[in-house]
């Protein structure tokens, strides 16, 4: 069976240490619960996500990078009850 | 060098002055959004082909990262490339789920591959916003006193 992005995610989660220990600030790509690879950027980690996996799922995501705070104009529009 | 003037949304507002219409609306580009698997970002002169068509999206200076409404999102068959639970700059915590898409910019001739968190834009009356990381690559020039938004490479 296909993983989720959630399996994917659990995957990354088991892994980022040592993703973080050599390839801090660069992009990542899980597939199928494996490391697909390493990238300098995310146009280059999505164009081969792409081309090699297709529509996913996979995750991609920067090692090492804190999620990013949202934007209080962004914040006036959220819907009742969605924070 | 590429370079548009930014446009306002005819007859959304009691207003045709520039001045005004940059004050509601904020600076607004017309897009295409989706992802076209075989759009190649090393032959950037091929345009990719996506299948929505001529919305708007907001520069943001206020944002960090790039946003698009979720509902467009899921219509376009977006593929989910990341989830996470990011705090609010208010405070408390949102889980963000994170698209991978294409947006075409006509006027600049400019297609933009990102990873695109996944927001109610309704209200906000644009189905996109490019943050800072976006404008990385750009100048952007307000001028409010004419209502005249320019950005060039």
């Amino acid at each position: 069976m296909m993983a989720s992005l959630d399996d994917e995610i659990a995957a990354f989660n088991e892994m980022k240490g040592a993703l973080e220990a050599k390839h801090h600030g660069e992009w990542v790509v899980v597939h199928d619960l494996k490391l697909f690879g390493t990238f300098q950027s995310f146009q280059q980690a999505a164009n081969r996500a792409l081309k090699t996996l297709g529509l996913g799922p996979y995750l991609i995501r920067r090692i090492g990078a804190s999620p990013v705070p949202l934007p209080v104009p962004i914040l006036y529009s959220l819907p009742d009850g969605a924070n | 060098m590429a370079r548009t003037e930014f446009t306002y949304p005819s007859g959304q507002f009691p207003t045709t002055d520039k001045r005004d219409l940059l004050a509601f609306c904020g600076p607004t580009l017309e897009v295409d959004i989706g992802l076209d698997q075989k759009y190649d970002p090393d032959r950037p002169a091929v345009v990719p082909k996506l299948a929505q068509q001529r919305v708007r999206a907001l520069v943001d200076t206020g944002a960090t990262a790039s946003y698009i409404d979720s509902q467009v999102a899921r219509r376009l068959g977006l593929p989910q490339i990341d989830k996470e639970t990011v705090t609010l700059a208010l405070g408390g915590q949102q889980i963000i789920v994170t698209y991978l898409a294409h947006v075409h910019i006509p006027s600049l001739f400019f297609t933009l591959v990102g990873p695109f968190g996944g927001l109610d834009l309704r209200p906000l009356n644009v189905a996109a916003v490019l943050g800072r990381e976006f404008l990385m690559d750009w100048k952007l020039k307000y001028d409010g006193t004419t209502g005249v938004v320019t950005l060039e490479s």
